[in-house]
């Protein structure tokens, strides 16, 4: 599919943010791992995204998968469903309209899958501006996304195609990226703006697997997991 | 001598082939293809039995077959008895009432769909419960219409006879209306049955992502997970069953078919007690029909528990917040809609309208052709879609990214349409017209010219605001062909009510309410146009 190797143009985490001033309401203590969040305490709290139609979900599913194996995964998420998950078509729908830690949500549920720049987001977004974040991330939950670009095999520009990539690696490119993605450049030696290094969390151990693994097995985890979760 | 006058009236033989050639290539290219193109995929076996052991398969199947059974007999047990009152008492708004019961069966499915999501508690939504209701509510137009239609010709001095013999009312039902009924109650039944069968947009906004029929899943693997063959295997399965059950059904309608002739009008309510009877069904019925509707569009003003206008204000905007686009423009998507019926209805009035002609003009053979552009009706609206949508991916019919591929899909739904409402009244003419035109000197071309084709410019045009009600409506095709920036009013409001925010969920009613607007007044033109063609002739 592609023309040469891809390049590596960012990096994220899809973690389970929660809501801070909620759980400190409660007196609970917001969960760290994956194991927690099958745990009594934290019944009918989380929203998830349903993998087949939202990538945050998606990587959150390989998380599980990563963690638990092939064959644990799937008690995992029967677990998660009898705690009360609840699942949201879109990463929009479950962030802005479910999770209660975001700004102008009605939401009710204080866990959400999102991603480890969304304390940050929130508070560059926040109006009346604040100098903490509101939410937080269970690092324990991580995994990790590394976004590419690649010139399309086949393609009748490969010159500009290839012009275009350099831009996308290079550090006039990268330095935009946290504040208008939320994603954390390749390039190590751009600067980070302040709001990133007080608020987002970069978890020492995310989970990760390997793409072909992914590409291989991707739809039957996705129809396994319709089946387990929603049927 | 008569051989030789016969001679010179005959149209030309050159007329029937060139009326049809039209209708005929629209129906190879973009229908009878496209089918052709799945049925071949599906011959590549390996890919059939990964499809079929996927997990959960057979738990779609099975719900697609038990909800559409059960819809299917409720709509039956709801809709026989305003069928009857309707059939056989005469009152006034009878004809109101007639319209309120046939307007849900011709809305659009995403608004009959908002519509219930509306009326129906939290607690319903996602639910098959919801899914049933709603199908409920749909399809009692078939009864009152195919059964009422029966049980106001059915003659009176039977049941007469019935009774002088000492038949109570319940066994004059028991044992002299219903057999006579039952050809008119299969048909009417096998109607529900595929309709709910192969239902999408009521399915996709109140099933929610765990109760998905055939129809939703097909449309979900093809255009969410990318799985192609797996959406073709099970589009093929669908057409097996639904060919299986037209053909089971029809045995049993030619069985239980009973030949009868006679007539009887309606009379007025007699009785207090036939009164009352009237009274509360007409009630009921009204109630059932008009309770959806009218509470979508009071929902479209409410938000937060108080009365605002801020859905309907909003509905310009893109943005949910800042950066976050909702994905699609609502009021964009009006002028997409109005724009492909347009061209829709054009497609199908000038197909339509030739293939009509040609099947009245060339008598026993057209049967070949009206069968023929029936067919897509009988095919899911789904299917049609992801057809055209494998067909028509490679030079030089690259076409799936062209904007008139929608227009034509909503035409091949529409054309049937056109042609039921044309036909009837160019079999209707008299043969004593076109024989004074020839009398007077008209080539038989010409006189076919002024009698007939002049005759059919009014059914064309009701069959025209038909066919605009349907491109406006649907939903299904449109789901596989739709690309970003043409999204049609169905799809908008579909994208807005899967949303979990009241606001979106508002300004979905809203649009849902504009649909219905633009519908009624669509359909009321296009009656309009029927009732004076039948009055003038």
């Amino acid at each position: 599919m592609f023309d040469g190797t891809p390049a590596e143009v960012d990096f994220g985490d899809v973690c389970v943010n929660y809501d801070l001033k909620w759980f400190a309401d409660k007196g609970i203590a917001p969960p760290v791992t994956l194991d927690d969040l099958t745990k009594p305490e934290y019944k009918n709290l989380l929203v998830v995204e349903d993998p087949t139609a939202s990538s945050p979900g998606l990587a959150f599913l390989l998380a599980t998968v990563s963690k638990y194996g092939d064959t644990g995964w799937q008690q995992y998420w029967k677990d998660l469903r009898a705690n009360g998950v609840e699942v949201a078509q879109s990463w929009d729908s479950a962030y802005y309209e479910r999770f209660s830690g975001a700004a102008g949500s009605k939401g009710d549920k204080p866990l959400v899958v999102s991603y480890g720049s969304s304390p940050p987001a929130e508070v560059v977004f926040a109006n009346p501006p604040r100098t903490d974040a509101p939410t937080g991330v269970a690092a324990g939950t991580c995994f990790r996304q590394i976004e590419y670009a690649g010139v399309l095999r086949g393609t009748t520009h490969p010159a500009a195609a290839q012009q275009l990539l350099t831009f996308l690696t290079s550090a006039t490119f990268q330095k935009e990226l946290p504040l208008t993605l939320f994603v954390y450049p390749v390039d190590p030696k751009v600067p980070l703006p302040d709001v990133f290094t007080k608020f987002a969390v970069v978890p020492k151990a995310p989970y990760i697997m390997d793409p072909a693994k992914i590409a291989a097995n991707r739809h039957q985890w996705q129809d396994t997991w319709t089946s387990i979760v929603l049927r | 001598m008569d051989v030789d006058r016969a001679a010179l009236n005959r149209l030309p033989r050159w007329l029937v082939p060139a009326l049809a050639a039209l209708p005929v290539t629209v129906l190879l290219v973009f229908y009878a293809w496209p089918l052709g193109t799945l049925l071949g995929r599906v011959l590549h076996l390996h890919s059939v039995a990964d499809t079929l052991h996927t997990p959960g398969i057979a738990r779609v199947l099975w719900f697609t077959l038990w909800q559409a059974v059960v819809s299917t007999a409720l709509t039956v047990a709801v809709g026989f008895v305003p069928a009857y009152v309707l059939a056989r008492y005469r009152f006034t708004g009878r004809r109101a009432v007639l319209a309120l019961v046939t307007v849900p069966f011709m809305l659009p499915t995403v608004v009959v769909g908002a519509a219930f999501l509306a009326l129906l508690p939290d607690a319903w939504h996602g639910t098959a419960a919801a899914v049933i209701v709603a199908h409920v509510f749909f399809n009692v137009a078939v009864m009152v219409r195919l059964v009422g239609a029966m049980w106001a010709v059915l003659p009176t001095d039977l049941t007469a006879a019935a009774r002088t013999l000492g038949a109570s009312p319940p066994q004059v039902l028991r044992h002299v209306v219903l057999p006579l009924l039952r050809p008119a109650m299969w048909a009417a039944a096998t109607v529900v049955f595929l309709f709910t069968f192969t239902s999408f947009g009521v399915v996709r906004v109140l099933g929610g992502a765990g109760h998905p029929t055939l129809e939703v899943e097909i449309a979900r693997r093809a255009t969410q997970l990318g799985d192609v063959d797996g959406a073709v295997v099970l589009s093929v399965l669908q057409v097996a069953v639904l060919a299986l059950v037209v053909w089971w059904s029809a045995r049993w309608q030619r069985r239980a078919s009973v030949a009868f002739a006679g007539s009887s009008a309606p009379r007025r309510a007699r009785t207090a007690r036939q009164r009352w009877f009237l009274r509360s069904t007409v009630g009921a019925t009204v109630v059932l029909m008009a309770a959806p509707v009218v509470v979508l569009v009071a929902r479209s003003f409410r938000l937060g528990g108080a009365w605002t206008l801020d859905a309907w204000r909003t509905l310009g905007d893109r943005e949910v917040r800042p950066g976050v686009s909702l994905g699609v423009d609502p009021l964009a998507s009006l002028a997409t809609s109005l724009r492909f019926a347009v061209v829709a209805t054009l497609i199908s009035v000038v197909v339509g309208g030739t293939a009509a002609l040609a099947i009245a003009t060339a008598r026993r053979h057209g049967r070949l052709l009206d069968v023929g552009l029936m067919l897509p009706l009988g095919t899911s609206a789904v299917t049609i879609g992801l057809g055209m949508l494998i067909t028509f991916d490679h030079a030089p019919v690259d076409w799936r990214a062209r904007w008139w591929l929608i227009p034509l899909g909503h035409a091949l739904v529409a054309i049937p349409f056109v042609v039921r409402t044309v036909l009837p009244s160019l079999r209707s003419i008299p043969a004593d017209q076109r024989a004074a035109a020839l009398t007077l000197g008209a080539s038989p071309l010409r006189a076919w010219w002024h009698v007939e084709v002049r005759r059919a410019w009014r059914p064309l045009m009701a069959g025209a605001g038909f066919a605009a009600a349907i491109s406006l409506g649907e939903f299904g095709a449109t789901t596989f062909l739709t690309r970003s920036g043409r999204d049609t009013m169905p799809i908008a409001i579909g994208r807005l009510l899967g949303r979990a925010g009241e606001l979106p969920r508002a300004q979905g009613f809203a649009m849902s309410t504009m649909l219905l607007m633009v519908t009624a007044v669509v359909i009321a033109l296009a009656d309009r146009q029927e009732v004076e063609d039948a009055g003038g002739s």
